[in-house]
């Protein structure tokens, strides 16, 4: 008896050492279990068949490269299987080609890419009544919708009867397609929010050099990003002054005045607004030469320009700083949330905002130029220095 | 067939020696093989945080980061097999990881307690590095976990040269990687002289790396090339710190020599038993005359045993940061040679019961018992509630040796002479077992870490516990016994009485004899620690216990000799003085110089000091109105409760306010103790 009480206390004296372990192996399982209902495998319909998709773009130009990330991530998580390694890189294809070349050599998979319609170059009648048709016929599972206006008409032609993922949209809540940035708060739609990307701009570019009046011209607040900039510079003691222009002029043959009012709104900002820097948005200075001219001009007067987001300007590095972001994490994210909408989760479930990692292109010239010191963590942190 | 015997013993006692010297220098280069590899580790893992700094900086949420999982894909860190790299948010949840997480591999990172700062830990066997970093709403840590055998694994016979190698890999791997970087930032277009500019900014990443003195960039210099350029070929080259790889081949050698010493004084040791062994008379058990030397080979070897891991427990613990009960690390730490020392007391007075009960053979099973199982599991599962206990029964077992080693020094000595032979060498085995232990203990802890020292606590118990079972005179013994009758020789509660009567003889008592109990667990309870609080390397430790033994054995008797021609009390108050020297020294700076001096201080102290203040105290009028057993049994209890609350002294000292005050107080305690002794009558 004494013998086996002993070893009773033993024995429960080891088991609470160990109780240490078995919390921390509890904590773990919990997390994976959360991990794994965050998880998505490659799935077919409840009838066995693969899903159909459709993609609705507005422009060749923004979705070359997204769809080869997005065919890219289709295959490395296994909803799509190739028969070889892809002999092409984003810049050297036709977005139509690249719809043509996965149709013929996906051999397997989960999904079927139905359809390619491009906003630019069809008739709206057509594509309209395609996708109309085919939700009617119950013939496509999901439409992804490239751009602000692709995701406006997905939106409205879906009704709510199919899902609707949006990507490429510079505004999705001030555009009208999603309610809110978190979730989308409409059933069937779900869109990448950039909002925090802007926001996470504007901070790095404040920390490299800390402005108080950020001079900007725009044509459309939605677009340009306004709010969101409007938002974080209040919240960060600075000032925007901006002048809305009409972007008319730039894609007439009257581009020369165009940019000669650009100029004159950029003196009014220095002289009368008292800016201490500029962001130059890309979708107002298309020239690349011009948008060099402009840069130099304000960096001789000691005002730093910033790039908005874009690789526009990353091609000469005229802005003291400019941020891209990678159209490969857009993909990722739009995979994982096709995977999760597949899986059974309703598009307004899933959460629309997300940070991309940010890109950064610095001009060293016209930092030592304007005295402006940046960091050596900044230096190795950026993907190109320009001179 | 003795001779035979005689010879293997010889052999073996060679062999063990030559292989244990061999095991220490090999773990001691396996140390400063795996030193320089987790500084790499940490070097890595802190340019990785830097980047994620950087990006956060930027306003990226490490929660929503898409493509962290480049961030773990560092090449220097893609040994998946052994080694798994995760990213940890502020609430030390796993954000991503080079390997598929599962709940098993996760446990080890959620059992990690991150605090704010670079941490290795040893956890479930493994390696861990936590690296933080400044997330957006709290701490991020960057965490590795990684093998240990597999990274420390020397893979030749020669542990100094595979080091050279070792460093000569890893400063390679380090130039590599800054090449790397430094040509990244030229093909991003940074111009060749921008980046000779960040010179500084690359070589401000290698503070922390010992091995790493500088790296130097420049044209057309030595070192490998990074890229041709209009002004030359840009290079980079690394200058290692010679001072730090010359102090590892110190601490190499510092090794073996303390290997080699805790050896020969182990042989010196066990020869005289081995001559008995062999003797005729010891086969007939008929002489009492080998009992000085059983008495201190048994001694020697038990608190070897005990003293090899002792003083490490609050070491352990203060590392760990465990506590019980929500009291403080530091008073938790003191517990195990506190609780030790308040049950050696118990033990003491309750072990003329147990031996009353039970034959002799058992009792030495159940010494060997009361420590191998408890250092054991100790070993197995380590942890401050078995460290405590563990030390509990470290106290148990002292308890149970000290009475049985008092007895057989009485009953097997036939004259006063006798007894007073068998209690000397009981005294020098115990010192002798405490120096080496303690020495063997920061050797084990150097170079296997600290929870090792309980399996050689455990190992060296179980020996000692089986070569006593199997050699020790028992029928002797047992006939001495049954002639002279056992006794018991405590009496607390006649101290106590006559204690409350006369309340100035039991403050003069304390204030010599308790303050005597504080300062010879200075060694024990103090210096280890000491040394752990200031970084400094458990070698220190290790000839900080040989200086004590050799100034306890050797020097402290030259000097109780010399003593003689002065009076008892000046005697005593010399010896406060030495202890309060021993303070004094380390107030200025606590470092491997000053720690020696006090050690050998200490020693003296312990061999002078102890029997000069003791005969000090029994020479007061007071005293002498006092049965001198009783007066014994006051002094050895006072003293047992000085050792009991030493520790918590001592844990005060070091981690209570400020450290140089607290020593300048403790200088005056035992200033004020000798001056105390000067004024005692």
């Amino acid at each position: 008896m004494k013998r086996f009480i002993i070893f009773i206390v033993i024995f429960s004296f080891l088991c609470g050492c160990s109780r240490t372990n078995k919390l921390a192996l509890e904590s773990s399982q919990q997390y994976i279990d959360e991990l794994r209902s965050n998880t998505y495998e490659p799935c077919l319909r409840s009838d066995g068949q693969k899903f159909k998709v459709e993609i609705l773009s507005v422009d060749p130009h923004i979705s070359t490269a997204l769809f080869y990330y997005f065919f890219n991530e289709l295959q490395n998580n296994g909803w799509i299987t190739m028969d070889e390694e892809l002999p092409f890189t984003p810049d050297d294809v036709y977005t139509e080609d690249m719809a043509e070349y996965f149709s013929q050599h996906c051999t397997d998979g989960f999904i079927d890419i139905t359809n390619y319609y491009d906003m630019s170059s069809e008739d709206p009648a057509d594509y309209k009544k395609s996708i109309e048709s085919h939700i009617d016929e119950n013939s496509i599972d999901m439409l992804i919708c490239i751009g602000t206006d692709a995701g406006i008409i997905g939106k409205s032609l879906s009704s709510g009867r199919i899902p609707v993922l949006v990507t490429s949209s510079v505004s999705p809540v001030a555009s009208g397609i999603t309610n809110d940035s978190d979730t989308s708060g409409i059933h069937n739609l779900w869109a990448i929010i950039l909002s925090s990307s802007y926001v996470n701009q504007f901070i790095l570019y404040k920390k490299t050099f800390d402005f108080k009046n950020l001079g900007m011209i725009y044509f459309d607040e939605v677009f340009s990003g306004m709010s969101d900039y409007s938002d974080i510079a209040s919240k960060t003691d600075t000032k925007i002054s901006s002048i809305k222009m009409n972007e008319d002029g730039l894609l007439t043959k009257n581009a020369e005045n165009y940019y000669s009012e650009y100029k004159k709104n950029i003196l009014t900002l220095v002289n009368e607004y008292n800016i201490d820097a500029f962001m130059i948005n890309s979708s107002m200075v298309t020239d690349e030469n011009k948008a060099e001219e402009i840069c130099n001009m304000l960096h001789n007067m000691g005002i730093p320009v910033f790039g908005q987001i874009g690789d526009e300007f990353d091609r000469k590095g005229s802005p003291l700083m400019s941020v891209t972001f990678s159209v490969e994490d857009d993909a990722g994210y739009l995979v994982n949330a096709m995977a999760a909408v597949m899986n059974g989760k309703k598009p307004e479930e899933i959460p629309q905002e997300y940070d991309y990692a940010l890109h950064v292109s610095i001009n060293k010239r016209a930092a030592d130029k304007l005295g402006i010191e940046i960091s050596d963590n900044m230096l190795e942190y950026a993907d190109r220095i320009y001179y | 067939m003795k001779r035979k015997y005689s010879i293997i013993i010889n052999i073996l006692i060679i062999l063990i020696s030559v292989l244990f010297t061999y095991a220490v220098v090999r773990s001691a280069a396996e140390n400063s093989c795996l030193e320089i590899k987790e500084q790499y580790f940490d070097f890595i893992t802190e340019i990785i945080a830097q980047k994620l700094e950087t990006g956060i900086d930027a306003g990226i949420d490490i929660n929503n980061y898409y493509g962290i999982d480049e961030i773990v894909e560092n090449p220097a860190l893609q040994d998946g097999d052994h080694m798994k790299v995760i990213v940890l948010n502020e609430k030390n949840k796993p954000v991503a990881a080079n390997f598929e997480l599962t709940a098993e591999k996760l446990a080890d990172v959620f059992m990690i307690d991150h605090k704010h700062e670079t941490e290795f830990a040893d956890v479930n066997g493994n390696r861990v590095l936590s690296q933080p970093f400044a997330a957006k709403n709290g701490i991020g840590h960057i965490v590795l976990i990684y093998d240990k055998k597999y990274y420390s694994y020397i893979d030749t016979r020669h542990p100094v040269s595979y080091y050279k190698t070792t460093v000569s890999n890893i400063s390679s791997l380090v130039l590599n990687n800054i090449a790397a970087d430094v040509k990244a930032l030229y093909d991003k277009g940074l111009r060749p002289d921008d980046i000779l500019d960040m010179e500084d900014y690359f070589n401000e990443k290698f503070s922390d790396f010992g091995l790493i003195d500088r790296i130097n960039m420049g044209y057309d210099t030595k070192g490998i090339s990074v890229f041709k350029c209009s002004e030359g070929e840009f290079n980079i080259n690394m200058d290692i710190d010679q001072d730090y790889v010359n102090k590892t081949y110190i601490h190499i050698l510092l090794s073996l020599m303390a290997a080699f010493i805790i050896c020969i004084m182990i042989v010196i040791e066990f020869l005289p038993v081995r001559k008995i062994i062999n003797s005729e008379a010891y086969k007939y058990q008929k002489e009492n005359s080998y009992f000085p030397t059983y008495i201190r080979f048994i001694s020697f070897f038990v608190y070897l045993a005990v003293y090899t891991s002792l003083p490490y427990g609050a070491i352990i613990i203060n590392s760990r940061g465990e506590s019980i009960f929500g009291l403080p690390v530091s008073l938790c730490a003191s517990l195990p040679i506190s609780l030790e020392a308040v049950f050696l007391l118990l033990t003491l007075s309750i072990s003329p019961v147990i031996f009353k009960k039970t034959s002799i053979k058992r009792y030495t099973l159940l010494i060997g018992l009361c420590t191998v199982i408890p250092a054991f599991i100790c070993f197995v599962f380590s942890n401050i509630y078995t460290i405590i206990i563990c030390s509990i029964f470290l106290g148990i077992t002292q308890g149970l040796l000290k009475y049985l080693m008092n007895y057989l020094a009485s009953i097997c000595s036939e004259t006063p002479e006798d007894i007073s032979v068998n209690y000397g060498q009981f005294n020098i085995g115990i010192l002798t077992g405490i120096t080496v232990g303690g020495s063997l203990g920061s050797i084990t802890a150097a170079a296997k870490g600290y929870t090792y020292v309980y399996m050689a606590t455990a190992f060296i118990m179980l020996i000692i516990t089986i070569a006593a079972l199997i050699y020790m005179p028992y029928e002797h013994i047992k006939q001495n016994r049954y002639k002279q009758g056992s006794e018991d020789r405590y009496s607390y509660s006649g101290f106590f009485l006559v204690f409350l009567k006369t309340p100035s003889l039991l403050i003069n008592t304390i204030f010599s004899v308790g303050v005597v109990a504080v300062a010879l667990m200075y060694i024990i309870a103090f210096m280890p620690v000491a040394l752990d609080v200031k970084g400094l390397s458990p070698m220190v430790s290790t000839y900080g216990f040989l200086i004590y033994g050799i100034a306890g054995n050797y020097i402290s008797g030259f000097l109780l000799n010399k003593a003689r021609v002065l009076s008892r009390k000046t005697a005593a108050i010399i010896s406060m003085l030495i202890i309060a020297a021993a303070v004094l020294v380390i107030i200025p700076d606590i470092n491997a110089i000053t720690i020696t001096v006090a050690s050998f201080l200490a020693g003296l102290f312990d061999g002078f000091g102890s029997p000069s203040v003791t005969s000090a105290l029994l020479n007061i009028r007071k005293a002498k109105k006092l049965d001198s057993s009783l007066m014994l049994t006051g002094t050895a209890l006072i003293g047992g409760i000085g050792n009991a609350i030493a520790p918590v002294i001592y844990s005060t000292v070091l981690y209570s306010g400020n450290l140089n005050i607290n020593l300048c107080l403790l200088f005056a305690f035992f200033l004020f103790s000798g001056i105390y002794i000067f004024r005692m009558k």
